[in-house]
């Protein structure tokens, strides 16, 4: 594959799907938006080193969501990594608005689920994947997914309520 | 009422934003520099996965089959839980006593080696998900303490992967090397304490920050 086409293809997939993915990460990272970039530039970097395999598999965008969701997993997970602590509690931002108080409010229960918890959440509820779909960008069973998103929004609930009433969940 | 899409929707952060996608090209452009570096420095990749792949499929609960053509070895005992072939391969610094039959590997590094089923989707070496991944560092280990063979191992398990830890052996670089690998798979603790007292760590490795 040509370098320059490689490059031109590329270019135009970032353009195109940067923010979404940056917005992927943010929750996955329960609103770690420094975490969160760190995530989005080693999926990419990832995505242009294998971008010939990437083109074949003719489904960039799956490529790069399933490449960011085990980035975050590592990250989390990495044995004896540089990791910080996570915590529970989102670092102090400053609220403007309702709708910043809301997000706040949201990431701050993303904050508290285990990060496959979160992983689920945020595959079925924020990119509307099915069950088969999440598994497999997961790496595990349908029945592994189904029951990680019963804990998880069991968990939301609990947190979110009764501050935010959530529309039945399933 | 709120959706939970529409919470999550807003809680995202803006969807449109300014993007510049040249300093991610320039990372990209970096990383096939070094990548490129490395295959041709070592021809690694694949000289390791053919070192590992043996023969056969991955039959994770086939605990005799695949490895009835090694009773001629009594060096190392037949574990459980997967086929392994008391067949010994080099992958970068790092020499394994023991082949797990139907597993490649992805990734030799100075730090670790990651070692994945053949024709696993996830061909990415620094991607760990369902992987089998041996590292070395400095970090004191931890976990619940197993004796076997004079040696102390660390058992800790993590939400969806178990590691185990030791020291490595005087005539190795000070350290500790450590397995991670995905619980449920069909590895089993015993399995992954032999297959690591396996694992000799070589001059060229180096300990992973941490």
């Amino acid at each position: 594959m040509r370098e320059a086409q490689r490059d031109t293809e590329f270019v135009e997939f970032v353009t195109a799907q940067r923010t979404p993915l940056v917005r992927m990460a943010r929750l996955l990272t329960a609103g770690d938006d420094a975490a969160a970039e760190d995530l989005v530039q080693t999926t990419l970097t990832r995505l242009y080193v294998h971008w010939s395999r990437v083109r074949r598999a003719g489904n960039p965008v799956g490529y790069a969501r399933t490449s960011l969701t085990h980035a975050f997993i590592d990250e989390q997970r990495r044995a004896y990594t540089r990791r910080e602590t996570p915590t529970d509690v989102v670092a102090d931002q400053p609220v403007h608005d309702d709708d910043q108080d809301l997000a706040h409010t949201v990431l701050a229960a993303l904050a508290t689920l285990p990060p496959r918890q979160r992983a689920v959440v945020v595959l079925r509820h924020f990119l509307d994947l099915d069950i088969a779909e999440t598994a497999r960008v997961l790496g595990c069973t349908t029945g592994t997914v189904k029951s990680q998103n019963a804990k998880a929004l069991d968990r939301l609930r609990r947190t979110l309520e009764p501050t935010i009433t959530v529309q039945e969940l399933t | 009422m709120n959706d939970l899409n529409t919470l999550l929707e807003r809680a995202a952060g803006p969807a449109a934003t300014p993007v510049d996608a040249h300093a991610d090209l320039a990372r990209g452009h970096r990383a096939l520099a070094r990548t490129r570096r490395r295959r041709a420095a070592a021809g690694l990749l694949g000289v390791a996965a053919a070192g590992v792949v043996g023969v056969g499929v991955v039959r994770f609960t086939d605990s005799d089959g695949d490895i009835a053509a090694d009773h001629t070895s009594t060096r190392h005992p037949k574990v459980t839980g997967i086929s392994f072939l008391a067949q010994p391969f080099v992958a970068g610094p790092y020499t394994f006593d023991q082949t797990p039959v139907g597993w490649e590997v992805q990734g030799a590094y100075p730090q670790g080696v990651t070692i994945a089923p053949v024709g696993f989707p996830d061909q990415e070496p620094l991607s760990f998900v369902g992987k089998l991944v041996i590292m070395f560092d400095g970090n004191p280990p931890h976990g619940e303490q197993v004796e076997l063979d004079g040696r102390t191992f660390w058992v800790g398990h993590g939400e969806d992967t178990t590691t185990i830890a030791t020291r490595t052996l005087a005539d190795e670089p000070a350290g500790v090397v450590s397995i991670q690998y995905p619980s449920g798979s069909g590895w089993t603790r015993d399995t992954m304490l032999t297959f690591l007292a396996g694992v000799h760590v070589g001059p060229g490795a180096e300990q992973g920050v941490g």
